[in-house]
């Protein structure tokens, strides 16, 4: 069965939101009436308008089958990117300003499939150095230049 | 005359020392990463929101404006000199600015561009402080039931500008809508959608999700493909336009200024709608029509001071009624509140001099923008060959440290990356984040205003049609929502966009 795969996944996931808030909105949260609205009602209200438009996207997918392609997907992207970010987000304050944007440098350099080992070196190196100068030293962002692993 | 003491309360803000740098600052900041292909207005604002947080309010809404059209005139730029658009509002001027760049004439059309933006940010500044007193008072005599009705229209309006399916769009509005709610309900106290955390008590970090849907998204884009970008530039040559081109550069100036002052305006409307219609407009009535598509100075001109005009413009509803015209703006809104100011009506007195010196500061930085561009051109063009591979990863990092320094804690982050890759998966379905960012900053102000409006009616839905203003608002966004959705001219909104690859 051929069907339309960008208009039937976002339906799907537009669905999944719609469900799951609408279901919050009204079973862990006060409704109200139109007068006196509960802190659910406008939510679940939104719910409903996108259940709506989730169930309108699904159904059109099948009558609407032609799309443009997916193209590439940038796994190697996604996958070195956010583990940069998250390593960035767990370790900075224990890392401190210049190891930690190093750290997160690095990570993020081997997001790109034509970067060599020691491009990324340099690169994080100087990355590290810059942003040390410009937000621990110039606009005192509260993070130390070395951070508790360091006995900073 | 009342304007003049306005605009001299203004300039009394701006120009001192602390502001004019901070304008400078910006101006600056804003055209080197607008230089850089790839990352236009949006995401230049987002990335460098943070570091104007421990500013005044003054000096940080006077350096994100400064920002804004930095990153707008930095657009042009690349547009001219590498047919790559820094953004979508300069998509347009690539077709003769490029074209004028391949026949040795760069610096012409640099300068076209440069004085075109110049001339019209001047007069839409004047328009701005014409405009914004009579629209305030009209923002009083609004109630939340109006309010209700212009936010829906600045919704769908958005809709109009989405390239992709309007069912879409839609979808993407009411999901960020329903994000927005995130945190305690402002009446009754109660936690929403928090899961269970306390950092969720507050909502959704508004600027670690624009950084993470609009950066690193558009870096996970970027590096689809491996081949690395080799920019080949056009020489600049010499820039003092000829008389002959100055000659025929007034026109298109004075027709792009007014459009793009009208089309700013327009909730949804502002830089990207104006340069579009200006250069449609421009190429029929020209009397070098036949030059167009082959380097016709009015091709350059005529865009590039429309979407300048709409740029100033778009403040005007931001300024005077709280309500953002487009995403640019609500990350202003978001700037506004984090700054302990609450957007709306009220800011033109209870604020005069963040007021009067934003809107002069924007004279003041379009200034800037010439005396910094026009010489020193070539320093920009220097920045166009900064590999890919080494900007990225410093793209990154900024988004890490902006977001941290914002909340002090590393909550924020996380959110960052969960961003980047829903915003990338939703690109890749052809889902539009801006009508998503629109929605999640109008959030809660749309249930604000709907919950009192209602509760004044005791609750009686006609409110929203029988208050005769209200019901104008409501009208113009059904007819709004009817025109983009039909075929034929959902249609032709594709071909526009299809014409800016």
């Amino acid at each position: 069965m051929s069907f339309n795969r960008k208009d039937f996944a976002t339906g799907a996931i537009f669905a999944v939101f719609a469900l799951i808030y609408g279901f919050m909105s009204l079973t862990t949260m006060q409704v109200g009436t139109p007068v006196r609205m509960g802190p659910g009602f406008f939510p679940a209200m939104l719910s409903g308008v996108l259940l709506l438009i989730a169930l309108f996207l699904m159904a059109r997918s099948f009558l609407r089958t032609a799309e443009t392609p997916f193209g590439e997907i940038a796994w190697r992207a996604i996958i070195f990117l956010t583990i940069a970010i998250v390593v960035f987000a767990a370790t900075a304050e224990s890392l401190g300003m210049l190891p930690g944007t190093f750290v997160a440098g690095l990570i993020s350099s081997a997001a790109s499939r034509t970067m060599t080992p020691p491009k990324a070196l340099a690169v994080a190196a100087g990355i590290g150095v810059f942003c040390t100068l410009v937000f621990t030293v110039g606009l005192h962002v509260p993070l130390p230049i070395f951070g508790s692993w360091f006995g900073g | 005359m009342d304007i003049f003491n306005n605009l001299g309360l203004g300039f009394s803000v701006v120009l001192q020392p602390i502001n004019l740098m901070y304008c400078f600052i910006g101006a600056l900041l804003g055209t080197v990463i607008g230089v850089l292909p790839g990352i236009g207005p949006l995401a230049t604002i987002a990335l460098l929101l943070p570091i104007t947080f421990g500013l005044s309010p003054e000096g940080s809404l006077i350096m994100l404006a400064g920002i804004y059209y930095g990153s707008q005139y930095g657009g042009s730029t690349t547009a001219i000199l590498l047919k790559l658009p820094g953004e979508a509002a300069s998509a347009v001027t690539t077709i003769d600015g490029h074209e004028m760049a391949k026949k040795g004439r760069a610096g012409p059309a640099l300068a076209a561009a440069g004085i075109g933006s110049f001339f019209a940010g001047t007069a839409a500044t004047f328009l701005i402080a014409l405009a914004a007193v009579p629209l305030t008072r009209l923002a009083f005599s609004f109630g939340p039931a109006e309010y209700f009705s212009l936010m829906l229209v600045g919704l769908i309006s958005s809709i109009a500008l989405a390239s992709g399916s309007v069912a879409k769009a839609v979808g993407m509005i009411v999901l960020g809508l329903l994000l927005g709610l995130t945190g305690t309900d402002i009446y009754t106290g109660a936690r929403r959608f928090t899961f269970g955390t306390r950092e969720l008590l507050d909502g959704l970090d508004f600027v670690a999700i624009a950084v993470g849907l609009f950066g690193i998204s558009e870096i996970m884009r970027n590096l689809e493909h491996s081949n690395t970008r080799t920019a080949t530039i056009a020489r600049i040559g010499r820039i003092i336009p000829s008389k002959d081109d100055l000659k025929r550069m007034v026109a298109p100036m004075v027709r792009g200024t007014v459009i793009g002052s009208f089309l700013g305006i327009l909730p949804g409307g502002g830089a990207l709608l104006s340069s579009f219609v200006a250069y449609n407009i421009e190429k029929n009535v020209s009397p070098n029509a036949k030059e167009f598509g082959h380097g016709a100075i009015e091709g350059v001109t005529a865009p590039e001071a429309a979407n300048n005009a709409g740029a100033q413009t778009s403040f005007i509803p931001m300024l005077s009624l709280g309500i953002p015209s487009n995403v640019v703006m609500a990350l202003m809104i978001g700037a506004l509140i984090i700054q302990g100011v609450v957007p709306g009506p009220g800011v033109i007195n209870n604020n005069p001099t963040l007021f009067w010196g934003i809107i002069a500061s924007m004279w003041v930085g379009n200034a800037m923008l010439l005396m910094l561009n026009l010489p020193l051109i070539g320093l920009w063009v220097r920045l166009l060959q900064v590999p890919y591979n080494v900007l990225f990863p410093v793209i990154v990092a900024f988004c890490c440290i902006g977001t941290y320094s914002m909340t002090n804690s590393p909550f924020g982050i996380y959110q960052i990356a969960l961003a980047g890759i829903i915003g990338y998966a939703l690109t890749k379905l052809e889902c539009e984040v801006p009508p998503f960012i629109l929605g999640f900053v109008l959030g809660p102000m749309l249930e604000e205003h709907f919950r009192r409006a209602m509760l004044i009616s005791h609750g009686d839905p006609t409110v929203f049609l029988t208050r005769p203003l209200s019901a104008l608002l409501l009208a113009t966004a059904a007819i709004v929502l009817i025109v983009v959705a039909f075929p034929a001219v959902s249609k032709k909104r594709n071909e526009v966009f299809v014409e800016e690859d």
